[in-house]
């Protein structure tokens, strides 16, 4: 048997009959397809999504469709100018555009989510090579173009229910009042679409943890550096956590399989600097929250993140061993 | 040579710059003022007359000097001329145009780094006569001011709804605040540049299609 594959080896070019082709690595097949994962996860949004409809009526359904519209208008595009076949699965708009979605304040006119996940999706995700390429989370580009885009339309925070106009609970705390924890708990405060509401963001996030869809490296990294710089400054951990969109984005946001650091502790490590970036915002900068630029700085360090915390073999282990 | 003639060869030394090395989008120098105070199309007007003027100077100068200036230390003699016209056009646009002069701030005196005028002289009014160094200043002067009132164009559209003043779209409507702050002017240029590169492509013969358009030309030296 040696002896035939020198043989093989040695007249090489000369190759005929069917070839194996090795694709790139990895081989190892996990239970959880793409499908399954973008599935999981959409299911996993649909509590927040309801709370939202129930919060602020039926215009946060349509503000949902608008996005994921806008999202998949934008891939049908670019597959148009790639020259591929036009309509792809629609999981990743879904996706994108529901995170778009629910980070977006009650009282936008609906073109505002068409355009802000077009653009998200055609600039961050679409140029950069399609769903699996992105390096910046395509519904947090899209939100930043949005907020410095058309400021004056990224504000219109309304109170559930009444639906009228209010102050978000954190720029409320920022003020020196801001509202006591079991109301913004229960999420009926001003906010964005999907941000108020704790118990339905846990819901949507434990599944997610649960089928391992989602690591809980970087919620726990995130929520635990909002929990420790909101003691150590603010004297009011719970508030920080609960107010904004701290949870929405440490379970739905910083779990992105795509445009998050491929080891295990490199995940912890952008959950702590996606906090930090995020409380900085918060306590010293001019805008009242800041995940979503939290977020995107955290998103441009992936790759020194991966390469510090690149897994090496033990001492004594041998190549092959 | 046997059908030399003099215009024709005047329009081709123009057309190049013009068209074919676009120094923003095809040489891909000169971006600071393209990226920088492009917010309005008439900017892209000043700026352009402003450096049109200088390298028409310069090269006209220096192509008539080109015997006499000692290689070893001709940069430095380009600079010093550069300088000069620079100078000039600074003051006569802070005379004539205040508000716009203002606007385009330290890009004016900056030309005199500018990579096109440094280049253009080095690698063409260096050694050609000055009636050829002229014909080429006005097609890379009028090319780069072609190029940043496109881009100009765009942001102005986009970003206030405007058209060298003029109003485009109604009122009311929302405009693109992104095109008026410095990321938009690096996604126009982008897309503009994406834009030229598919259409070179698409008239390219088929032999050259699948390969790569080289965007920098033979003759670009800085």
């Amino acid at each position: 048997m040696s002896t035939q594959t020198t043989t093989a080896a040695q007249d090489g070019v000369a190759t005929q009959g069917p070839t194996l082709i090795i694709g790139p690595a990895p081989y190892v097949h996990a239970p959880l397809t793409r499908q399954a994962i973008l599935a999981v996860f959409i299911t996993a949004v649909v509590p927040v999504l309801g709370v939202a409809t129930y919060f602020f009526g039926w215009r946060a359904l349509g503000v949902a469709v608008a996005a994921v519209a806008g999202a998949y208008g934008a891939e049908v595009v670019a597959h148009w100018a790639r020259q591929r076949s036009l309509f792809g699965s629609p999981g990743p708009a879904l996706v994108t555009g529901l995170v778009l979605a629910l980070a977006l304040p009650p009282a936008v006119p609906l073109w505002i989510p068409f355009i802000g996940a077009f653009f998200g999706v055609l600039v961050a995700q679409e140029l950069f090579g399609g769903y699996g390429y992105q390096i910046f989370h395509p519904a947090m580009v899209g939100w930043v173009f949005l907020v410095i885009s058309f400021p004056s339309f990224m504000e219109g925070w309304l109170e559930p229910f009444e639906l009228v106009t209010a102050a978000t609970p954190l720029s409320q705390i920022r003020a020196g009042a801001g509202p006591d924890l079991w109301t913004l708990f229960a999420g009926t405060t001003a906010g964005a679409l999907g941000e108020t509401s704790v118990p339905a963001i846990l819901l949507g996030g434990l599944l997610l943890l649960v089928t391992r869809v989602a690591d809980w490296r970087p919620v726990v990294g995130m929520l635990g550096t909002v929990a420790l710089m909101g003691w150590a400054f603010t004297g009011n951990p719970l508030a920080e956590l609960m107010a904004g969109a701290a949870l929405f984005g440490a379970f739905f946001v910083a779990t992105d399989p795509v445009t998050t650091p491929l080891t295990r502790w490199g995940r912890f490590l952008f959950g702590v600097g996606v906090g930090l970036v995020m409380m900085v915002i918060r306590l010293w900068a001019s805008r009242p929250e800041g995940v979503a630029f939290a977020i995107l700085f955290m998103n441009s360090l992936v790759p020194l993140v991966n390469l510090l915390t690149r897994p090496r073999p033990k001492k004594g282990a041998t190549a092959g061993a | 040579m046997a059908q030399y003639s003099f215009w024709r060869e005047k329009w081709r030394l123009i057309s190049e710059g013009l068209f074919r090395d676009t120094p923003p989008f095809f040489l891909v120098i000169g971006l600071c003022p393209a990226l920088a105070v492009t917010t309005a199309a008439i900017n892209g007007v000043i700026m352009g007359i402003a450096v049109t003027f200088v390298l028409m100077g310069a090269e006209v100068i220096i192509s008539l000097l080109r015997k006499w200036i000692p290689r070893t230390i001709r940069i430095p003699v380009y600079v010093i001329i550069i300088a000069v016209l620079v100078t000039v056009i600074d003051l006569v646009l802070a005379g004539t145009v205040p508000a716009i002069h203002r606007v385009l701030g330290i890009f004016v005196p900056l030309i005199v780094v500018n990579c096109i005028i440094l280049g253009r002289v080095e690698a063409f009014a260096a050694h050609n006569t000055p009636a050829n160094a002229a014909a080429d200043a006005l097609g890379y002067g009028l090319g780069y001011m072609w190029a940043l009132v496109a881009i100009g164009s765009i942001r102005e559209i986009l970003g206030n709804g405007t058209w060298f003043g003029l109003q485009i779209f109604p009122e009311g409507l929302p405009t693109v605040d992104l095109f008026k702050l410095a990321p938009g002017a690096f996604v126009t240029m982008a897309a503009v540049l994406a834009a030229l590169n598919v259409i070179r492509r698409r008239r390219a013969p088929t032999s050259e299609k699948n390969a790569a358009i080289p965007v920098v030309s033979r003759n670009a030296a800085a």
